[in-house]
C-alpha cells in the first residue's frame, strides 16, 4: 500500500468535470483506490465520491493506492494532479 | 387581483408571457421482496443502458457546448461505480430494484446537500436528473414534458433538472422562474446563457397554468394575474431596458472620445485574470486597478515569486501596449488569511493595512515587488502603492525597488526601465500632501471609497450612518478637485478608481473639474461612456 499528500492546484475545486476524468483514468485499474480528505475516506473510483467530498481549489488531500500495480497507479493520479485545470 | 412573489433575480431582463406549469413526475417507491436475484441484477443493468444509449443520442443531438458538458457529466454519474455496486450488494441482500437503487441514491443526495460550497452542492441536482432518468426506465414512464409548449410561455416550476430543459424549444420560451434553485443552479446558468430572464428560489406560488405572468429578472420578482395596463407598464419598461442594452453594447466599442474631441481614458478595475481578460473584451484603455489580493486569499500560503510572475504576465500580456496599474498588496485587520494571523487590533481600519502591512511583512513585500518588476517587460506596467500617508513611505519604496533591481542586474534577469510608480490617493494625508508627493511619484490615482471614509470620519460598514457616508459630500468633492489641480501643477496624471469614477451621475461633474482617467468595474464601461461621449 503506497499514500501520498496533494494539493488541489487550481482555483474552481474538485467539480464534476475533473472528477469525471479521474474516475474515468481508474475505472479500469485494478488497483484499491482511496481518497481522504478532512478525516473523510471514499473510495475514488467513484465520481460520485469525489464531488461529494467538495474539495476546494487549495485543499490538501491524500490519496491510497493498494495492489499490484499500486506504483503506476500512483503514477496517474499525479499526472492528474499535476495538470489539473479550473 | 393580482400576487407578487418574491425569489432572486437568476438572470437579467424582463419577461412576459402565458404561464406554462411544469411538474414533476410523480414516482412511487415500493419495497417488495424478490424472487430471482439475478433478474433483478441483468434488468439493472439495461436500464442502465438504456439511459445511456438516451443520453449519447442527446449528446450528439446537442449543439450548445455548456448542455453538452452537464450531458457528458451526466454520463459519467450513470455508470458511477459506488452507485452501481451499492445497488447491486443491496440487490444482493434481498431489496429489490426501485428500492435498492433509491435508497443509493438518496445516501449521495443527503451527502451533498451537506456540502459547504454553494456550487458543489447545487450539483446534487445532476444526481437528482440522473436518477429520474435511470428510475423512469426502471418503471417504464415515458418522459416527454415539453410537449405542449406554445410560443410565448413562461415557465413556472418547482426546480427544472437539466435533462428536463434538453427537451425545451427555446424560441418558445419568454422566461423561467422556480421554487428551488439558486443563482448557480441549471436553470439560472442556461438562462443567462440563452439571455432568458429567470428568478429562481421564490418561496411559494399560486399560479396556474395559463395566468398572466411577469418575470422581473433583475428584481428577482414574478407577477401573476396582471392586469393590462400593468402589461403594457412593464412592456414599456422591457422595451426601454432592451433599447439601452442595445445602445450600451454598440457604445462599448466606441473609442472614449468627448464631443469637443478630447481623449479620456477609461479604465477598468479587475480582482482576477479572467476579469482582465473580460475587460479587454470591450474597447478600453487599459486596467486602472488591478487588485492583488485573490493571489493572498485563496491560497494556503504566501503566494511565490513565480505564482505571482505568471499572473502578472499574463496580464501584462492582455493588455498588449495599454498600461495596466498594479496594486501591490491590500489587506489588513479586518480581512483574514488562513495562513496568516493579524494580531487583533482595537480599531482596524485606522492600524496595519496597505503600505503599512508591507513594511510590516518586509520579505513578503519584496518577493511581490520582485515578480512584479520581472513582468515588467511583457508589458506597460504601473506598480501602485495603497493607503499612503507621508513622503517617507514612497521613498522607503523606491529604496526597496532599487535594491531589488540591483539584484534582478546581478542575476542577470531583465525589467523594463519604464516602469511607472503611483499611489492610491486615500487618506486625507495624501490630499493635503499632494504637491510633496507628486514630486515623489509618476501618478495619483483617487480611491474615493476609502477617501471618503477617512475624510468623514464615517465607518462604511455602520449602518446606524450609512446616511453620512457619501463620495459626493462636498468636503470629499473639493479633496478631489484639490488632488486633480495638483496633478496638473506638478505634471503627473491623476486617475479615479473608487465607485466614484463608475456612477454616471457624477461623470459629468469629475470631467468638469478635469478628470481624463476614470477606472471602472467593468459592468459600468458602458455607462460612464455614455455621458463622457456625449459630453461637449
Amino acid at each position: 500500500m503506497i499514500e501520498k499528500e496533494f494539493v488541489l492546484n487550481n482555483k474552481t475545486g474538485l467539480h464534476a468535470r475533473p472528477a469525471g476524468e479521474l474516475s474515468k483514468l481508474l475505472a479500469p485499474v485494478a488497483d484499491f483506490v482511496e481518497i481522504e480528505y478532512k478525516g473523510k475516506k471514499s473510495v475514488a473510483k467513484s465520481i460520485l465520491n469525489l464531488i461529494a467530498l467538495g474539495l476546494v481549489g487549495g485543499a490538501t488531500f491524500k490519496i491510497i493506492v493498494d495492489g499490484e500495480t499500486e506504483v503506476e497507479t500512483m503514477k496517474i493520479v499525479e499526472d492528474f494532479f499535476a495538470n489539473i485545470k479550473d | 387581483m393580482i400576487f407578487l412573489f418574491k425569489g432572486i433575480g437568476a438572470s437579467e431582463g424582463i419577461a412576459i408571457g402565458k404561464a406554462f406549469l411544469y411538474k414533476n413526475p410523480e414516482i412511487i417507491i415500493e419495497k417488495n421482496e424478490i424472487e430471482d436475484i439475478d433478474l433483478e441484477l441483468s434488468f439493472f443493468k439495461k436500464s442502465i443502458e438504456e439511459s445511456k444509449e438516451d443520453l449519447n443520442i442527446l449528446i450528439d443531438k446537442c449543439k450548445n457546448d455548456e448542455q453538452k458538458e452537464i450531458l457528458n457529466a451526466h454520463l459519467l454519474l450513470t455508470e458511477d461505480y459506488e452507485i452501481i455496486n451499492q445497488t447491486e450488494n443491496r440487490i444482493k441482500n434481498g431489496e429489490n430494484l426501485e428500492y435498492a437503487f433509491t435508497e443509493t441514491v438518496n445516501g449521495f443526495i443527503n451527502m451533498f446537500a451537506k456540502i459547504e460550497d454553494e456550487y458543489l452542492r447545487a450539483r446534487g441536482a445532476d444526481l437528482k436528473d440522473v436518477y429520474n432518468r435511470i428510475i423512469c426506465k426502471i418503471k417504464n414512464i415515458e418522459l416527454n414534458p415539453f410537449e405542449n409548449l406554445e410560443k410565448g410561455s413562461v415557465i413556472i416550476a418547482d426546480d427544472l433538472l437539466a435533462s428536463d430543459t434538453m427537451h425545451i424549444n427555446w424560441d418558445y420560451v419568454e422566461g423561467f422562474a422556480t421554487n428551488l434553485g439558486s443563482k448557480t443552479s441549471h436553470t439560472a446558468i442556461i438562462a443567462k446563457n440563452f439571455g432568458i430572464p429567470c428568478v429562481v428560489g421564490m418561496v411559494s406560488n399560486t399560479i396556474k397554468s395559463g395566468d398572466n405572468v411577469i418575470i422581473d429578472g433583475f428584481k428577482g420578482e414574478v407577477y401573476s394575474n396582471v392586469s393590462n395596463d400593468i402589461v403594457l407598464k412593464y412592456k414599456e419598461k422591457l422595451n426601454s431596458y432592451l433599447l439601452e442594452k442595445k445602445q450600451l453594447e454598440e457604445i462599448i466599442n466606441l473609442p472614449t472620445i468627448t464631443k469637443s474631441g478630447k481623449k479620456i481614458d477609461l479604465c477598468v478595475n479587475a480582482g482576477s485574470v479572467e476579469e482582465v481578460e473580460n475587460a479587454f473584451k470591450k474597447n478600453i484603455d487599459g486596467i486602472g486597478l488591478f487588485r492583488t489580493e485573490f493571489l493572498y486569499m485563496n491560497n494556503k500560503k504566501f503566494p511565490t515569486e513565480e505564482e505571482q510572475f505568471e499572473v502578472y504576465k499574463k496580464i501584462l500580456e492582455l493588455a498588449e501596449d495599454k498600461y495596466v496599474v498594479i496594486r501591490t498588496l491590500d489587506i489588513g485587520g479586518d480581512k483574514s488569511l488562513p495562513y496568516y494571523k493579524f494580531e487583533e487590533e482595537e480599531n482596524p481600519f485606522l492600524g496595519v493595512r496597505g503600505i503599512r502591512l508591507c513594511f510590516k511583512l518586509l520579505d513578503i513585500f519584496k518577493v511581490q515587488l520582485k515578480a512584479l518588476l520581472r513582468a515588467s517587460v511583457y508589458g506597460n506596467l504601473h506598480i501602485m502603492l495603497p493607503m499612503v500617508i507621508n513622503k517617507e513611505e514612497v521613498v522607503k519604496t523606491k529604496e526597496i525597488i532599487f535594491e531589488i533591481k540591483e539584484e534582478l542586474n546581478k542575476e542577470g534577469i531583465k525589467f523594463s526601465n519604464n516602469i511607472k510608480l503611483g499611489i492610491m490617493i486615500e487618506t486625507p494625508a495624501s490630499v493635503i500632501l499632494s504637491d510633496i508627493l507628486a514630486k515623489e511619484v509618476d501618478f495619483f490615482s483617487i480611491g474615493t471609497n476609502d477617501l471618503t471614509q477617512y475624510i468623514l470620519a464615517v465607518d462604511r460598514g455602520n449602518e446606524k450612518i450609512s446616511d453620512l457616508y457619501d463620495s459626493g459630500s462636498l468636503s470629499v468633492l473639493r479633496a478631489i478637485k484639490t488632488v486633480i489641480e495638483t496633478g496638473k501643477e506638478y505634471g503627473i496624471s491623476v486617475g479615479m478608481c473608487g465607485e466614484l469614477a463608475g456612477d454616471s451621475n457624477y461623470t459629468k461633474y469629475l470631467l468638469d473639474i478635469g478628470l481624463d482617467k476614470f477606472s471602472v468595474s467593468g459592468s459600468l464601461v458602458g455607462k460612464v461612456k455614455n455621458v463622457i461621449i456625449n459630453y461637449e
